[in-house]
């Protein structure tokens, strides 16, 4: 039997089940909030804020709470252009770029037959609906350099094979600024294995 | 490089001690079971952060203490004095070098180079072609990032593709996208264990001949599972991996590529494996060793400490000496013996002995 109080014990449930929470941290959370009773509120409040409000844009799968996401109704942004990542945090690493104008598609996840996770599992029939709407000119695959990501990147330029829409892939190599002496080395053996020619004969 | 001192603390079996090396050759004489083979593992888990054998942390400390040191001066051939150490025990391992911490052993490995030569590498020759394989593999990655990073790749699309298969999915299109992958870097990593063998394999005829004076010809053959001759183009490859995926399903894996591929050495034209004699073995293992010991040398600039446990124990007097006139010329020499005879064959010119008794050491 449990020796805390029933509102207590529910709590410590609650936190526990968070990622990377277990039993011991959950007890501490759970006390640090009896403790500071305001931020538990104000906790409580953002909580259910987002269990009400939060929801997913229905073409590019961010983080909404109209039905189109603050991106895609944005009209100075290129409906032309979509950029196909895999998860939220890859949206908002090329977002913080600066330099991209166009839109995004987030396909949670990439192919793993490991996993479980196959071509159905990916918001990939979206994808292909707003491809044949026919304002799209451009996708940017943008997935991660990984077997699965290059894998995913693979699946969808056959899936859209076809359709009349010109398909790039995210280019990788030295980061800019960065030292030579800092980059691990296979960073720099497949920055000179794709070497870029300034000058010579055409090869 | 050269190792000068050594001290030892709560490592194994062996008692406290503080060893100088002021020889190019070391033997460290004792019956079984004193740790000899401990002293060898302690300068090699300093220098390469991790043990020649199968072992956890906790297994390096002795019993009833918490926490083993090993520490080494060493002479670096293009740095002059260097400081290492190691300690630990159960809640891992912490290495200093030049008195400063280590934080990532990316920058530390490499900086102190071994090579070793122990029963547990005997899997190499007397092993199925997997062991060879892997060894192939390790020697390639240990030059080449790019051939580590092809390697990963393949096996991460071999497990895929095995699981749609065991999924029976084998019509489905994704097998696809895993079999452009097989066969990229598949065909990448054949490419590169090509160029590799053959450089590899001059070297290895070169060092057995010439420095350990054998005169049995040998060699290395590479049988390749994708066809003999000119690499077949990406395509064909994917052409035949799909062709395959029915037979795949049922065998459960899949049946042709790099992975398959075998690796087989020859002595006097017969498989070494299935005909070599225990004595042929440990020759062409050190002969090996060496080899590896020299692109070590290429890599880093500096010649590696050699260390050879319980080397001797099936080879006869002749090729004992011959070893021993033939090997330190190459490097520093750490040996582990049971026998006062092989000392005798070997020599004691520019030899130092350890004695070695219940875990205490004693200088000979």
């Amino acid at each position: 039997m449990s020796l805390l109080t029933p509102a207590m014990e529910a709590l410590v449930a609650e936190f526990a089940r968070l990622p990377g929470i277990g039993r011991k941290t959950a007890l501490r959370l759970a006390l640090h909030s009896l403790g500071h009773r305001e931020e538990a509120a104000a906790l409580a409040g953002a909580l259910k804020r987002l269990a009400e409000e939060c929801r997913f844009c229905k073409d590019c799968g961010n983080l909404s709470e109209e039905e189109l996401c603050a991106v895609c109704s944005n009209p100075r942004r290129d409906a032309g252009l979509i950029c196909v990542v895999e998860s939220l945090p890859d949206l908002l690493a090329v977002e913080r770029s600066g330099d991209y104008r166009g839109l995004y598609h987030i396909l949670g996840g990439a192919l793993s037959p490991l996993d479980g996770i196959g071509p159905r599992d990916l918001r990939i029939a979206e994808l292909e609906r707003r491809v044949a709407g026919g304002t799209v000119r451009e996708l940017l695959l943008a997935t991660n350099g990984t077997v699965e990501g290059d894998a995913t990147a693979l699946y969808l330029v056959e899936r859209l094979r076809g359709a009349d829409i010109a398909i790039s892939r995210l280019a990788r190599g030295v980061p800019m600024g960065g030292s030579l002496d800092f980059i691990d080395r296979l960073t720099l053996s497949r920055a000179i294995d794709g070497r870029e020619k300034l000058q010579g004969p055409e090869g | 490089m050269r190792i000068r001192r050594l001290a030892l603390t709560a490592f194994r079996n062996l008692a406290p001690a503080r060893l100088e090396f002021d020889q190019p050759r070391t033997v460290i004489l004792g019956s079984n079971g004193q740790g000899k083979t401990n002293l060898l593992e302690a300068v090699h888990l300093l220098c390469v952060t991790r043990s020649f054998r199968r072992a956890r942390n906790e297994q390096f400390v002795r019993t009833g203490e918490r926490a083993f040191q090993v520490e080494a001066e060493f002479d670096s051939d293009l740095r002059g004095r260097r400081l290492a150490s190691v300690s630990g025990g159960r809640g891992g391992l912490s290495f200093e070098l030049d008195r400063e911490k280590v934080r990532g052993l990316g920058s530390y490995f490499g900086q102190l180079p071994v090579v070793v030569l122990s029963p547990e590498q005997a899997v190499v020759t007397h092993g199925g072609p997997d062991q060879r394989r892997r060894y192939l593999d390790r020697l390639i990655s240990a030059q080449s990032p790019l051939y580590l990073e092809a390697l990963f790749r393949y096996q991460r699309a071999l497990r895929q593709r095995n699981a749609l298969l065991a999924r029976g999915e084998a019509k489905d299109p994704q097998c696809d996208v895993w079999e452009a992958e097989l066969a990229r870097s598949g065909l990448d990593l054949l490419e590169r264990r090509r160029a590799f063998i053959d450089d590899w394999l001059a070297e290895f005829k070169e060092v057995y001949s010439k420095a350990l004076s054998q005169d049995l010809p040998v060699d290395m053959k590479y049988r390749c599972t994708l066809g003999t001759g000119a690499l077949p183009p990406e395509e064909q490859v994917r052409e035949t991996l799909r062709e395959r995926r029915q037979r795949d399903a049922l065998r459960g894996g899949t049946s042709i590529g790099p992975h398959r591929d075998q690796l087989e050495f020859s002595l006097d034209g017969l498989p070494l494996r299935d005909f070599g004699s225990q004595g042929q073995h440990k020759l062409f293992l050190l002969a090996l060793i060496l080899v590896e010991s020299r692109m070590l040398q290429a890599r880093t600039g500096e010649v590696p400490l050699l260390l050879l446990d319980d080397l001797f124990g099936v080879l006869d007097d002749e090729r004992i000496r011959l070893i021993g006139e033939s090997v330190d010329r190459e490097s520093q020499l750490l040996v582990t013996t049971t026998s006062e005879r092989h000392l005798e064959v070997l020599g004691r010119d520019n030899t130092q002995v350890l004695h070695m008794e219940g875990g205490v050491i004693r200088h000979g």
